[in-house]
């Protein structure tokens, strides 16, 4: 037995049994979420040792790979991450039935999830770039559908992704010998402004942000949101690889500057185009970028300051992220066959005839900018008091980004409750999506009303990020 | 020895594929000069590698060609008029593909400084393509030519990446790359043809 075959080739299998029952609608998501949740608990409790009892059976596991001469090793380090990812995934397959994206969601889903986790494996971590390029590239069909011509978004998201590939590899190979220290300080600068580069359009960094509020309104909300919330984990994760192993980076304060003038700059573009946004789908878009500024700003606190508690801010950010995502996907898709678009003026009086599903939306935008109460807060809170005690006037632009997206989930409330607009299309919410919007919601208050006790869940996951510290 | 000799007519016929491509809207031509772009990559790149290893690149990218081919082939047929160029936009092209060639020259010397090991001929050619690739990708929204402005750039940077590295996963990976890349350029070119599953 080994951990790649469990949680890199075994999904892959499921993903190729997923295609055959494709027809199928509930059963494969019922399928992929029972598989999902199975690869998340084994990545929990299965004890990362030499053997594994099971009853009378001794087995050996071994938590590498060899593969074509280079490594796929997850080890118990990694652990949290997968529990994460499948986690995620997990909750993702279940709504399957309520959103009804294309058929093709639950193979490509499944597919694209192992290449993340052999992303996370590869050794050299390096290499991880190509498997994610693999997984975008896997991702096309979810969020261009036959029929319909690609769109701009489509495109630009491949274009982007594909071209941030080559700068990452190349930077790596520059990279090589400077374990140590930068070496040669021409080439060192050279690396890192080709990593910044490259990492600049794998996560849509402004200018290269465009791609995801158009992606946002081209395609179908739920694979689209699938896409915003796992690849910038995977991307962020394979960018803590170039921290973990290049000391010398993660030490100079240029990085440090760097990644918070990025976040900031990323939390106050988005603000101010969520603000002054007449769409709904682009201003997903934009909070989703909100939120990979956050991240970014997370992550130069961990490197920065006080390792410990920011580490555990990072990791309690992608929960909040997560629900939030997952409530405005699953409230979009059932509103999608509902609405003529998701301009905002076309969906006057939406609060009236779909109050659920509208409040749903709104709460979870809120969260998304770090509105008090919610979820979003008391990791957002963290971010700014710990920006705040190294530069002040960063935090301010900060909240004043937050302030933006708040703005433009206000217009978006003013509208919605506003006069009737919409189509007479009458046939009330589904009972089961109120039922699966309202844990959500509920997730997101008990959070942020107790966000101690959620901290001490996510402080258990013990090898996650550890040489931040 | 004989690859060697034949280096510079490899890096001017990269550079007259890549102007193609960036002109035509005849889809024949711009499959075909897309196969002769990638044996001339595999040429470059048999300067740093063993033949059979990289054949990889040209049997990957000879496959893409068809793949590409074979969706193009089944598209209606004003498809080709649609994306007719006007002589300004050839003329602009043609212009815009000469400066990224002179950049590409300018630019080798230095690449060569940067990596030991890299030949001007692989630089020169490897610049070339990243430039014609990147110049394509900015000057259109069709999804053929945005496929074929990846491809180009990613060829490029493969002639770079044979120089510094030889590991066989990466060389199957970015096979598979290409092989994606021209699936997913066939899917975006049939699929406004294609008819939503109910």
């Amino acid at each position: 037995m080994n951990s790649a075959f469990i949680w890199i080739l075994f999904p892959v299998i499921v993903a190729g049994v997923l295609l055959i029952i494709i027809r199928w609608r509930t059963l494969s998501s019922i399928v992929a979420a029972i598989t999902a949740l199975i690869l998340a608990a084994l990545a929990a409790w299965l004890p990362a040792q030499e053997q594994i009892v099971i009853w009378r059976w001794v087995i050996p596991f071994s938590e590498s790979f060899l593969f074509f001469g280079r490594q796929l090793e997850l080890t118990a380090a990694d652990r949290p991450t997968l529990v994460v990812l499948y986690f995620t995934v997990a909750l993702w397959f279940v709504g399957v039935p309520l959103a009804r994206p294309t058929r093709l969601f639950l193979p490509l889903g499944m597919a694209i999830v192992a290449l993340f986790a052999a992303a996370i494996a590869v050794e050299p971590f390096l290499f991880a770039a190509v498997l994610i390029l693999i997984a975008v590239l896997l991702s096309i069909p979810l969020v261009s559908f036959p029929g319909k011509a690609a769109g701009r978004g489509v495109l630009r998201y491949l274009t982007f992704q594909t071209l941030g590939m080559p700068f990452v590899l190349i930077s790596g190979f520059f990279f090589t010998g400077f374990e140590g220290g930068p070496g040669d300080p021409v080439i060192a600068a050279i690396a890192i402004a080709l990593l910044a580069i490259g990492f600049a359009l794998l996560l849509g960094v402004f200018p290269f942000h465009t791609w995801i509020p158009m992606l946002a309104e081209d395609s179908h909300p739920y694979p689209a949101v699938f896409i915003f919330l796992l690849l910038p984990i995977a991307v962020l994760l394979f960018g803590l690889g170039f921290l973990d192993n290049y000391v010398w980076i993660r030490e100079d304060p240029n990085t440090l500057l760097l990644l918070q003038l990025i976040g900031a700059l990323m939390v106050v573009i988005a603000g101010v185009w969520a603000a002054v946004e007449g769409n709904l789908s682009r201003m997903l878009g934009f909070a989703v970028l909100l939120d990979i500024g956050y991240s970014l700003l997370a992550i130069s606190l961990a490197i920065g300051t006080d390792p410990v508690n920011y580490r555990l801010i990072f990791l309690s950010g992608l929960l909040p992220r997560g629900i939030s995502l997952g409530i405005l996907a699953l409230a979009m898709s059932s509103l999608n066959r509902r609405v003529s678009s998701f301009g905002i003026y076309d969906l006057r009086g939406l609060g009236k005839i779909f109050p659920g599903t509208s409040t749903s939306i709104i709460i979870a935008l809120f969260c998304l900018a770090g509105l008090p109460l919610l979820a979003g807060f008391p990791f957002k809170l963290g971010i700014i008091e710990g920006i705040s005690s190294q530069a002040p006037v960063i935090s301010i632009w900060v909240i004043l980004g937050s302030f933006g997206l708040i703005i433009g989930t206000i217009r978006l409330l003013i509208s919605m409750v506003s006069s009737e607009n919409v189509s007479d299309d009458r046939k009330p919410e589904s009972r089961l999506l109120i039922v699966f919007l309202l844990v959500g919601v509920g997730l997101l208050f008990l959070i942020g009303l107790f966000p101690n006790i959620f901290l001490q869940l996510i402080s258990k996951f013990p090898g996650a990020f550890t040489s931040l510290g | 020895m004989m690859i060697e000799l034949i280096s510079i007519p490899v890096v001017i016929l990269t550079f007259l594929t890549g102007t193609i491509l960036l002109v035509s809207w005849e889809w024949r031509f711009s499959v075909v000069s897309l196969a002769l772009q990638y044996c001339c990559v595999f040429i470059m790149v048999a300067f740093s590698w063993p033949i059979e290893t990289a054949a990889v690149k040209l049997v990957a990218g000879l496959i893409a060609c068809v793949v590409l081919g074979l969706a193009l082939f089944n598209l209606p047929k004003d498809y080709t008029h649609q994306n007719r160029l006007a002589t300004s936009e050839i003329i602009f092209r043609v212009i815009a593909a000469i400066l990224a060639g002179l950049f590409a020259l300018t630019g080798a010397t230095k690449l060569v400084e940067l990596f030991a090991e890299i030949s001007i001929e692989q630089a020169y050619g490897a610049l070339i393509l990243v430039t014609l690739g990147l110049l394509q990708l900015g000057l259109t929204e069709q999804p053929l030519r945005v496929v074929v402005g990846l491809l180009t750039v990613l060829s490029g940077f493969g002639v770079i990446q044979a120089v510094v590295e030889s590991s066989i996963l990466i060389t199957g990976l970015l096979a598979v790359i290409t092989l994606s890349l021209s699936i997913v350029g066939a899917y975006l070119l049939t699929s406004p043809t294609l008819e939503e599953a109910k």
